[in-house]
């Protein structure tokens, strides 16, 4: 049941930093002067983050 | 349908959250050293910077976007002979797009000696690089013939020194005018040319 909530919290926190980077990317692509490269890597680490999470979270609850 | 929308929100929040440490950012900000408008370094006698040409161009980095900046420019210069000095950043993407501020005017002999000025000047309405860095020129006697000096840019020779240039961002209140331009330059997709 625990897992599930996490498994959920992570889920969702996945999509919003992808959604976010598409966000930073739509903006930088518009006008480069108004997103640093940099922070663009922010929300995919994030993402790649939470993917690591859920991955290792679904193989200890298979 | 609910949970796309929070997820959408939740998304807006972190891009929010991702942005707000470069939108408050104030203090000095580093300059590249001062050429000419073919990338020319200026240059040196002793500690100062010679200027020799009628447009001098620098670069501000800023390392932030412009909205709801202004840049407080502090010039130390001796302009010995020169009728006047201004300074200028770039608007928009035509690359003479500068409105030259006036700092120093020629009066009496007393004005030839050192002398600090400071220009403050909105960011809002300015036009930065990709790398976020502000296109600043010094005009020197201005207004020039800029297709001459384009053709002959050695010909037209001024001489007076820059003994330091500082640029230092605060935060401001853009004018509604400059946040529409701001506004524009992001719809149109306005790029340094």
């Amino acid at each position: 049941m625990e897992n599930l909530r996490h498994y959920h919290i992570l889920q969702s926190l996945l999509i919003s930093c992808l959604t976010s980077y598409v966000l930073l990317r739509i903006g930088a692509y518009m006008q480069p002067s108004l997103i640093s490269p940099v922070l663009l890597l922010i929300p995919l680490s994030l993402a790649l983050l939470c993917a690591l999470l859920l991955l290792s979270l679904s193989t200890k609850t298979s | 349908m609910k949970t796309i929308i929070s997820h959408l929100l939740l998304g807006f929040f972190i891009t929010v959250l991702i942005l707000l440490p470069s939108l408050g950012k104030t203090g000095v900000r580093q300059t590249t050293p001062i050429e000419s408008i073919t990338s020319v370094p200026m240059p040196i006698e002793g500690n100062n910077i010679l200027i020799t040409e009628p447009l001098a161009h620098t670069n501000i980095l800023l390392n932030q976007p412009v909205f709801a900046k202004e840049v407080v420019l502090t010039i130390t210069f001796i302009p010995k002979d020169v009728e006047h000095i201004a300074v200028g950043i770039r608007e928009n993407s035509f690359w003479l797009s500068y409105e030259p501020i006036t700092f120093y005017t020629r009066q009496g002999a007393g004005s030839k000696d050192l002398q600090q000025q400071t220009v403050t000047i909105p960011l809002t309405d300015k036009l930065a690089d990709a790398d976020q860095s502000l296109d600043v020129i010094l005009f020197t006697n201005s207004p020039i013939n800029i297709d001459s000096f384009i053709q002959n840019p050695t010909q037209v020779q001024v001489n007076w020194e820059l003994v330091s240039f500082t640029a230092q961002v605060k935060n401001a209140l853009p004018s509604w005018a400059a946040t529409k331009d701001f506004i524009k330059s992001i719809a149109y997709r306005e790029r340094v040319l």
